[in-house]
């Protein structure tokens, strides 16, 4: 589903070019999942942001679904970031003014659902995170795993095919964090394709597959197998 | 709808949470607004007089320009009541013409009275004039003589009732009386209008009182005209141009058309159409849309400073698939509600200001919710706000990208940080010209009210003159003269700067018998020189013990200057008939007020021409003491009580820049108050985001003092260079308005600094509480929140 060949990030500052990441060539099928290792600093955001066209590679090819993503126009973007996508970030990132109800329905309200359909759809999700009766109330009353529980809610709520985490259990302790990584494992139980970035191992081990960065360069590609031994 | 709720209900959320901030907009916004729609109303007050006349656009008074001593033209309103019939028969393009001649009178019964305006007018009046009538009068009236048309308004106040047709009314004017027939009541005319009367009278009545009326070059009557067809206004024009002049070659008098439509708002002079009111008007539109800007650039400011925190949730509605178009409209439609609600806010400042509005300045001004004018204009102005407003920060806001937003860090863009102070600036700007001018104003107001006319005007007492105190002149003032204070009196009809008669029938050897120069008469008696301190040039004053005397001229110098008299003492000039020898010429002596030049003025001997005493008391003493007994004086000659006496500094004044002065005042006070508003927003936001920094800088030894001096140097740049842009503007403003003032006060200097001293320490008083709370506060507190 995704191709990265020959991707290059670099900023260009007045006296010279600092590359974020250096010839990435990377190839995610539908289905995987994928967990992106490395120090702080090493582009693993960068790499995730320009899978999610947050961001666009200074060189190189990106495909998906053998389509070309580059140069897209802005209205093009949208449309993958409503129909494709699915984004969980470290801090949940919930609106704090909207209910959870509310920040669960905003990306439906976008793709255009109509109230009803929107009504079950959220009522499905909340059911499944056990959280119906949270569902009046307002992020900053919630604990932070049950905030990412939203925000994962909130990411897939619009059935997107590729969901992409950064650091999803950063903010986490390990006990809510474990809980988001069966979530997610169930989600690509369920097919969805996932990838997310981690600095924990033991989470890493959730996916089928780990990539580690250093520099912006790919130290190593390796099935996770350690998990499966662990699962 | 539900879409709409959900909208509706984040929003309220939104203004609520950050609601000191929705507060601050929402005050500034309904005055801003409430601004515009007073500028509104005023001028759709005055431009939109005599509407209800049908033929409106058909409509021109025939008015005649009169040339003055040095070639300028200046319009003259009352003709001869002959010309009406002459411009008919010389013009075919004129359908109809009517005369009208507006006169004071007192309704009378017994102790009761009333004072009213009349106008007498042509049976045609209602041909051009569409006045609507209470009942099912005639449309085209024939007014007998003694019979009398009266509005609605003065029917109710008179007669109590509009029932009152075939009662008689009795009119009073000085000692005439005239008893007339109520024939028919006409419907209050809606306001604003040109032509204001409360009875109708018939024209043949005022030629029978007045048969000189007729003659040529007289001042007697309005004289309009109806056009079959409007484009023919310049046709006519040439073919009665010249009509006065060919009459009589010494009127040097030029007729001209002066459209109805035109009233009230522009003037004529030297054959042009000149702003008057419109500059009022240009005025108040001006200041009205500047206070909008004001609200709406601290909006902008605000929401900037605001949306700073917003920038994420953008972000997050990117990430969830909003396009750039749908962020816009949600943010501009957020800014729409507040302005909606401001809009409510400031139709109820309107309402609450209105009727103090309309006392101070004379108007009748109302909210007209039929009006289509009117609501189409409030839509625009919430669709301007909005969009003024609203644009700016929504579109920073959707021209976010989620990568830099949702990582925490807020990139603020230089462009965006430039563009905000330039805002503040522009803000300072605004306030800064208006008080510059205001001040300038009140300096010109000072130097007229203050203006050395030759004598004291607080030891200067006018009376008016009344038939008792005129029969019995001369024991009034001997009797005066021996109250001990009084240092002079004399009997005149010119009081200095305040106005005089005119005459064009003056003539001199060497005269060029085309000239039809005109001169200000003064008539008085041989006291005036000491009363009002008459400078003397050349010759001498009257002396009462040269009988012949009376027969002479005293001259100024602008009078000798237009005669081109070499040697003007001794020479002989004849004014109205009388033949004399000019006895002395003075200088330096104002017969009009200030606002134009010296005028050619003669000083002859004639106190029974004179309406006003005046009495000049000698320095230091006290006016209510020599009141008292000027009153027993008085009480002696004057048994029917007569009129009150008058300090000279107490009457008004004559060049009215009250009215300016207060626009102005109202607007500065207003344009301040909204910037400052402005400031006190964005520094509660900056002590607010610099918490942090400035807890650092404690923590690292600076002190309450420098933390302070930091802030308060940080907002003083923005007003210094508010400052600079506003000079050069405030400098061409006050050069502008002062030359419209033949005597006017040199251009004021410390107003340039004492004006953004104003703005400048309102300014930091507003910002100083937040600057003093953030320069003091513990910085374990501040640096406790990270
Ligand atoms: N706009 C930018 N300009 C310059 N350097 C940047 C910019 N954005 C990110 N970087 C740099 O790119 C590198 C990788 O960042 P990131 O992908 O966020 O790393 P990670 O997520 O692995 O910690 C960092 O060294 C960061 O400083
Ligand atoms: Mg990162």
């Amino acid at each position: 589903m995704i191709h990265l060949a020959n991707i290059d990030k670099y900023y260009d500052s007045r006296f010279q070019r600092t590359f974020v990441l250096k010839d990435i060539n990377l190839k995610v099928n539908e289905g995987e999942f994928v967990s992106i290792m490395g120090p702080s600093g090493s582009g693993k955001s960068t790499l995730l942001n320009i899978i999610g066209l947050l961001d666009q590679p200074s060189a190189g090819d990106y495909q998906l679904d053998g389509q070309s993503m580059l140069n897209l126009r802005e209205k093009e973007v949208v449309g993958f970031l409503r129909n494709f996508m699915g984004f969980i970030f470290q801090a949940y990132h919930l609106i704090e003014e909207m209910t959870v109800y509310e920040n669960i329905e905003t990306p439906l309200i976008y793709k255009g659902v109509k109230s009803k359909d929107r009504q079950a759809m959220i009522a499905d999700l909340l059911d499944r995170f056990n959280m119906v009766a949270k569902k009046e109330l307002f992020p900053t009353q919630l604990s932070g795993g049950q905030q990412q529980l939203v925000g994962i809610a909130r990411a897939i709520v619009g059935k997107p095919r590729l969901l992409l985490a950064d650091e999803p259990t950063g903010n986490l302790h390990s006990g809510q964090g474990e809980m988001i990584m069966e979530t997610l494992r169930a989600l690509n139980r369920e097919g969805m394709t996932i990838v997310q970035v981690t600095h924990n191992e033991k989470f890493a081990g959730y996916g089928s597959r780990i990539i580690r960065l250093e520099d912006g360069y790919i130290r190593s590609d390796q099935p996770a197998l350690t998990t499966e031994r662990i699962a | 709808m539900k879409n709409f709720a959900t909208f509706l209900r984040i929003a309220l959320r939104y203004l609520w949470r950050s609601r000191t901030y929705s507060l601050l907009n929402f005050v500034c916004l309904a005055f801003g607004i409430s601004c515009s729609i007073g500028a509104l109303l005023y001028l759709s007050n005055q431009l939109g007089h005599d509407r209800f006349h049908v033929n409106r656009d058909r409509l021109f008074q025939v008015d005649a320009y009169v040339a003055y001593f040095n070639g300028d033209q200046f319009p003259k309103e009352y003709l001869s009541a002959a010309l009406a019939g002459k411009i008919v028969s010389e013009a075919p393009e004129i359908a109809s013409v009517t005369r009208i001649t507006g006169t004071d009178f007192s309704l009378v019964d017994g102790p009761r009275a009333l004072e009213t305006k009349a106008i007498y007018v042509d049976d045609s009046f209602f041909d051009l004039f569409t006045y609507p009538f209470l009942d099912g009068l005639l449309h085209r009236p024939h007014l007998e003589s003694n019979t009398v048309l009266i509005t609605r308004d003065l029917a109710q106040r008179w007669f109590g009732t509009t029932d009152c047709i075939g009662k008689s009314l009795l009119l009073q004017e000085g000692k005439m009386q005239h008893l007339m027939n109520v024939e028919g009541i006409l419907k209050d005319q809606p306001q604003p209008a040109t032509l204001r009367f409360d009875m109708v009278l018939p024209y043949r009545d005022f030629l029978a009182a007045n048969p000189w009326s007729e003659e040529i070059g007289s001042t007697a009557t309005e004289t309009w005209i109806l056009l079959r067809n409007r484009d023919d206004a310049r046709r006519v024009e040439s073919r009665i141009r010249d009509l006065i002049k060919n009459q009589e070659s010494t009127l040097n008098q030029q007729l001209f058309l002066f459209p109805l439509n035109e009233k009230g708002i522009y003037g004529y002079a030297n054959g042009h159409r000149i702003w008057k009111e419109m500059q009022r008007i240009f005025l108040v539109g001006s200041i009205g849309l500047a206070i909008l800007l004001i609200a709406c650039f601290n909006f902008i400011n605000l929401a900037m400073a605001v949306n700073f925190k917003r920038f994420r949730e953008a972000g997050i509605r990117k990430v969830a698939g909003a396009g750039k178009r749908t962020i816009v409209i949600q943010f501009l439609s957020e800014t729409f509600l507040l302005v909606f609600i401001s809009l409510l806010g400031a139709l109820s400042l309107v309402h609450l200001f209105l009727p103090g509005f309309n006392t101070r300045f004379g108007t009748a001004i109302r909210l007209d919710w039929e009006d289509p004018l009117m609501v189409a204009f409030l839509v625009v102005v919430v669709l301007f706000t909005t969009l003024v407003s609203g644009m700016m920060p929504a579109l920073f806001l959707a021209s976010t990208r989620p990568v830099h937003t949702l990582k925490g860090t807020v990139v603020q863009t230089q462009n965006y940080s430039i563009f905000r102070q330039g805002l503040i600036v522009f803000q300072f700007v605004i306030p800064i010209v208006l008080l510059v001018w205001l001040l300038t104003i009140r300096v010109q107001d000072r130097y007229i009210a203050n203006y050395d006319l030759g004598f004291d005007k607080e030891q200067m007492v006018i009376w008016e003159l009344t038939d008792p105190i005129r029969a019995h002149a001369g024991g009034f003032k001997a009797d005066l003269k021996s109250i001990p204070g009084i240092h002079s009196i004399s009997f005149t009809n010119c009081i200095p700067s305040r106005g005089t008669r005119v005459t064009n029938d003056v003539g001199w050897e060497g005269k060029d018998a085309s000239e039809k120069l005109h001169f200000w008469c003064v008539s008085t008696d041989g006291d005036y020189d000491k009363v009002t301190g008459l400078r003397i040039r050349e010759g001498r004053f009257f002396n009462p013990a040269f009988p012949t005397d009376s027969a002479c001229y005293l001259v100024n110098d602008v009078a000798a200057l237009v005669m081109k008299l070499k040697k003007p003492i001794g020479s002989q000039i004849t004014v109205e008939g009388r033949k004399g020898m000019i006895l002395g010429t003075f200088s330096d002596f104002h017969a009009l007020d200030l606002a134009g030049p010296y005028v050619p003025t003669l000083i002859r001997l004639d106190p029974l021409k004179a309406n006003s005493l005046m009495i000049r008391l000698d320095p230091g003493v006290p006016y209510a003491s020599i009141n008292r007994q000027m009153q027993q004086v008085y009480a002696k000659y004057e048994p029917t009580g007569g009129v009150q006496p008058n300090l000279m500094s107490s009457l008004p004044d004559y060049s009215d820049l009250k009215t300016p002065s207060s626009l102005v005042g109202i607007a500065s006070f207003l344009a301040i108050l909204l910037a400052c508003m402005g400031f006190y927003g964005l520094s509660s936001f900056t002590a607010e985001s610099r918490t942090k920094e400035i807890g650092i800088r404690k923590v690292n030894g600076a002190g309450t003092a420098s933390i302070l001096g930091l802030l308060l140097r940080n907002y003083s740049k923005w007003v210094l260079i508010a400052f600079l842009i506003a000079l050069p503007i405030a400098v061409a403003l006050s050069l502008v308005f002062l030359g419209r003032f033949y005597f006017h006060a040199p251009l004021p200097l410390w107003v340039f600094v004492a004006a953004p001293l104003m703005a400048y320490l309102t300014a930091i008083a507003t910002v100083m509480a937040h600057a003093w709370r953030t320069a003091v506060r513990n910085p374990a507190d501040a640096l406790r929140w990270e």
